[in-house]
């Protein structure tokens, strides 16, 4: 009996061992994705760290390679252009986190995992400081008896129902599509393999994290 | 996404390349290339090529859709059907733009 548990417990926590083309195919994904997408997505810290230690590894080896190698070039080639894919993944997130700080840091729990550990730290620095700017600017300023405290601001977020390019990698049978005008126009659609639609970011945000679909 | 970002994508197409010089296969990150023996075709993506030619290690052949009578074959298609037709390759555009 306990050989059994163990033999289980073993295949839960069997890790699929992905080559690193395809974590580089899934970073690029990832970035896809987050580069068209409204709202910020799950972070794929674990790709981004994988394939920074991978740039780490290449660096070292070319060091013992002699001056002149052609594969000098070709490799470093290689590391720029990995670079600018994990450059440009953080720094979308970090645009979409500044375009609504304030709907991402109301954010609790599980929501806030959403955000690695960095950004989070950076998301609560960033609001203090637009803050504090705002406040040495104006608050400051105005008149007498205003207390901030006692206004209810209206949060900015992101808009979930913009419209997506979506490129489909599997097979999605009876995908609902709500009518959002509440015009009672709702549809049930089948989405095969290799289409592309044009379709409300809503409807779709639940497809994305399993790559049943990708936007383009 | 801006014209650069569709460039990058579009350079990791694979392309043929008649190389002038010989080498033992490369390991990249993302996958191997070669190897590389002087005047057999061998496939490697579109940011190598375009280096390889600039540093005069190469000669890229031209793809099978840049042929001139494919391009008029689907420019004609084209011209006929009522709705999009299907593109000969993806990223073409980028690509043509790169390599010519």
């Amino acid at each position: 009996d306990t050989h059994d548990v163990f033999h289980e417990s073993n295949l839960n926590e069997e890790e699929e061992e992905l080559t690193a083309e395809e974590v580089l195919a899934k970073l690029q994904e990832a970035w896809l994705n987050e580069k068209n997408a409204p709202e910020l997505l799950n972070p794929q810290t674990e790709i981004v760290e994988c394939l920074l230690d991978e740039i780490e590894n290449m660096e070292e080896n070319l060091a013992t390679l002699e001056k002149g190698d052609i594969r000098i070039t070709v490799h470093k080639m290689e590391m720029s252009r990995i670079k600018f894919l994990i450059n440009s993944y953080l720094r979308t997130r970090l645009d979409k986190i500044q375009d609504n700080y304030e709907f991402y840091s109301k954010l609790e729990g599980d929501q806030r995992n959403r955000l690695s550990k960095e950004e989070s730290d950076f998301l609560d620095k960033y609001k203090d400081t637009v803050e504090g700017l705002f406040r040495s600017l104006c608050y400051r300023h105005m008149p007498g008896n205003f207390d901030w405290s006692k206004v209810v601001k209206k949060i900015p977020k992101p808009n979930l129902q913009s419209a997506v390019f979506v490129k489909v990698e599997n097979d999605v049978p009876g995908l609902e599509i709500r009518d959002t005008a509440g015009d009672g126009r709702d549809e049930t659609i089948d989405l095969g393999r290799g289409e592309q639609h044009l379709l409300q970011y809503s409807m779709i945000s639940h497809l994305l994290p399993d790559g049943a679909v990708s936007l383009t | 996404m801006n014209p650069s970002e569709y460039e990058y994508l579009a350079e990791n197409e694979k392309i043929l390349i008649t190389p002038k010089f010989s080498h033992e296969p490369m390991t990249l990150i993302q996958g191997d290339v070669g190897p590389f023996i002087s005047g057999l075709p061998v496939s490697v993506p579109v940011w190598l090529a375009v280096m390889l030619r600039q540093t005069n290690r190469c000669a890229i052949d031209t793809p099978e859709w840049m042929e001139l009578e494919r391009l008029e074959e689907c420019r004609d298609e084209e011209k006929e059907s009522p709705v999009f037709t299907q593109l000969p390759a993806e990223h073409i555009f980028e690509i043509a733009n790169i390599i010519l």
